[in-house]
């Protein structure tokens, strides 16, 4: 009978439109409270969380469609086109509460490509174990969360994988750590033992991690230390005021491995220097939406002082030119090249992103993104619109591009402006 | 036009009939919030619910999600799971006082958000999983007599306090003989309307009475809604640890 009732307030409903269109009398026509059927079952539900169906495999799939047209200077616009498959499988065994163990492999294959077209990675194997649901360790390959940073993450000290600025929320690939998590109230207590390369006891990294809240700010204190590598600390805060979201991130290093550009008369010579590095960054997201829903806007700004940058731009920008022209380096000694950072080699970088939802009400999105070595004027921008999805398929066009001076970082090889259009094709299991 | 003359009238005719009372009856009205809020928490208990979301959009068809909630009003915290669809599932949200986290399996971060945003695109505000706080976050504007269905309802108009609160101004259509809130209206800065919050069905969990079925309506897009029933409710105590972000990665793919 009961079941009859709430069956018939669910049909009102579904079939109501506004509020002004629903039957109120029959929606409060009756009695307003229910009885509850307790059902406790064997396991409490958030150990019943914790085992799950005990061996759970799953994933996702992308099938994505291609075509581009990429303008370089005066030369002919050269047409691309490309089919690509890429799958992630994962594979979940928790035998009861207080240990799992897990695997996720990436797989890729570019049908359009030559011999290398398939690609197999290990993203993540670990498991998972506790001491008294008190102190948890993560004991294996793992993606790790370290900064706070959206487009740029200097605090970011321990993963492999760093943030692409065109695409900030990629899954970025994580150390093999054992990571020992001790949270006490709003803080967390972190210990990271690092073994990526590692062929010496003495040459496991460690990294401490403090995470602590203050009001609406929570804020992050660690440390990386590793035998002949510079140490480093690192601060980071994330917080909220009003509408908008901010977030910022500071890391000193105690010198760098980086080597830097000293000019000897036309050449130059890659030179080692000591002292105090200091890299910030600090940004903000705002999400706006008018009362009309026309306008669903939302924002991400992001500026990096990056103090391992080179105050003079001129000699890297020297380097890249003669790289790319396959010429030597004006250098005198080119065996250190190696250390020269041909990327994030400018002390100023911003970066933006605009994405505008539902456009005008429509079922139409876009997005704008920007990303610029402020140091040397060079940037990437890129606008993407994304068309509406029919099930699965979700069919997007757009167009890139880049600007700078010959040999910047962005504008190495000259101007290059691309449009394309994607298809992908995909979803979870 | 006639419509126009029509609806004056209406609206006149309701404004002679019931009109908003002032000032001094208003310490009733705040009496019957503060039990309201009361009577959505629990004191001294856990709370734990399976809840099945319902999400209605004109242009992206019927989706069906399903939310695993623990709650302990002690200390404001709550651990939203998402189980259901299998796109988001394992992400999650972690309420600790003022701070709201949302974490992300696929890049396993942690991520500062607001309570005041909308639950996973849904009608839903991340605000809704809490205890209400009317008597704290608003303050009466004016008040009147009516019915709602079968039942006789005071009618309350509320303004924010603050701006901890998704929308600055609401109406509340409340129960005379239980306390309890049939309906809400929540209005913008302009007092545009934006979204209208239907309970239907209640239930009595230990000390606390709590809306078992919901109905959140956007006003601004018509035919957009979502509706949430809560099933599997219990009150039995949740260990400390749950309320961790160590618990949201545990249980993660």
């Amino acid at each position: 009978m009961r079941k009859t009732a709430l069956l018939s307030v669910l049909l009102v409903l579904l079939l109501a439109g506004t509020s002004w269109a629903v039957d109120f009398d029959e929606l409060f026509g009756g009695d307003l409270l229910v009885e509850l059927e307790v059902d406790e079952g064997a396991l409490a539900p958030e150990e019943a969380l914790l085992v799950q169906d005990r061996l759970d495999l799953g994933g996702s799939y992308n099938f994505s469609l291609r075509a581009s047209r990429t303008f370089r200077g005066d030369a002919e616009p050269e047409d691309r086109f490309r089919a690509s498959l890429d799958s992630q499988l994962y594979l979940d065994a928790r035998p009861d509460p207080n240990f799992r163990a897990f695997g996720k492999v990436g797989l890729g294959y570019d049908a359009s490509g030559g011999e290398d077209a398939f690609k197999s990675k290990l993203l993540e194997l670990f498991a998972d174990f506790n001491y008294d649901n008190k102190v948890f360790f993560r004991a294996g390959k793992q993606n790790v969360k370290w900064g706070v940073g959206y487009f740029f993450s200097p605090a970011d000290i321990i993963n492999i994988g760093r943030i692409d600025p065109l695409d900030p929320e990629a899954e970025r690939e994580g150390p093999v750590t054992l990571k020992v998590h001790y949270p006490k109230g709003s803080s967390n207590f972190y210990l990271y033992s690092l073994f990526d390369g590692v062929k010496e006891l003495k040459e496991i990294a460690l990294a401490p991690k403090l995470e602590f809240v203050v009001g609406k700010t929570e804020f992050g204190l660690g440390g990386f230390y590793r035998q002949d590598e510079p140490p480093r600390l690192m601060a980071t805060v994330s917080s909220s005021f009003g509408e908008v979201g901010f977030f910022g991130e500071a890391v000193l290093s105690f010198g760098t491995e980086r080597g830097f550009l000293e000019p000897r008369g036309p050449v130059y010579e890659v030179v080692e220097r000591d002292g105090v590095f200091l890299q910030a960054t600090a940004g903000g997201m705002y999400r706006f939406k008018d009362d009309t829903g026309r306008f669903d806007l939302a924002a991400t700004v992001q500026y990096y002082f990056n103090g391992e940058g080179y105050r003079d731009q001129e000699g890297i920008k020297k380097v890249r030119l003669a790289l790319l022209n396959q010429q030597l380096p004006p250098v005198v000694n080119p065996l250190k090249l190696g250390s020269v950072a041909l990327v994030g080699s400018g002390r100023h970088y911003a970066a933006g992103a605009l994405n505008w939802n539902r456009i005008l009400g429509s079922k139409l999105s876009a997005s704008l993104l920007l990303t610029a070595n402020l140091s040397d004027q060079s940037g990437l921008i890129q606008g993407t619109l994304r068309l509406p999805a029919v099930g699965k398929i979700t069919p997007s066009i757009g167009v890139g591009t880049n600007f700078g001076a010959p040999g910047s970082e962005f504008g190495a090889a000259g101007r290059t402006s691309q449009v394309f259009a994607a298809v992908t094709i995909g979803g979870s299991f | 036009m006639k419509k126009i003359y029509l609806l004056l009238t209406a609206a006149l005719l309701v404004l002679a009939l019931f009109p908003p009372v002032q000032a001094e009856d208003l310490s009733q009205i705040r009496a019957i919030l503060e039990k309201i809020d009361a009577q959505s928490r629990f004191e001294g208990t856990d709370f734990s619910a399976v809840l099945t979301l319902i999400i209605e959009d004109p242009e992206e068809g019927i989706e069906k999600m399903v939310v695993r909630q623990f709650r302990r009003d002690d200390g404001e915290r709550y651990l939203l799971l998402i189980q259901e669809p299998v796109t988001q599932r394992g992400q999650g949200y972690l309420l600790e006082g003022d701070n709201l986290w949302f974490y992300d399996p696929s890049s396993r971060q942690f991520a500062h958000t607001s309570l005041k945003e909308t639950f996973q695109d849904s009608d839903v505000r991340n605000a809704d999983f809490s205890s209400t706080s009317w008597s704290s976050s608003y303050e009466v504007e004016g008040y009147y007599e009516g019915t709602l269905g079968s039942f006789d309802v005071h009618i309350i108009e509320l303004k924010a306090v603050d701006d901890t609160v998704p929308f600055p101004y609401a109406t509340l259509w409340v129960t005379k003989d239980t306390n309890l809130v049939l309906k809400v209206e929540e209005y913008s800065l302009t007092r545009r309307l934006m979204r209208s919050a239907l309970f239907p069905k209640y239930a009595k969990v230990g000390e606390a009475v709590i809306p078992v079925q919901m109905v959140f309506l956007d006003e601004l897009v018509e035919g957009k809604k979502t509706q949430v029933s809560l099933s599997e409710i219990s009150v039995a105590k949740i260990p400390d640890h749950v309320f961790t972000k160590a618990y949201i990665e545990r249980v993660n793919r």
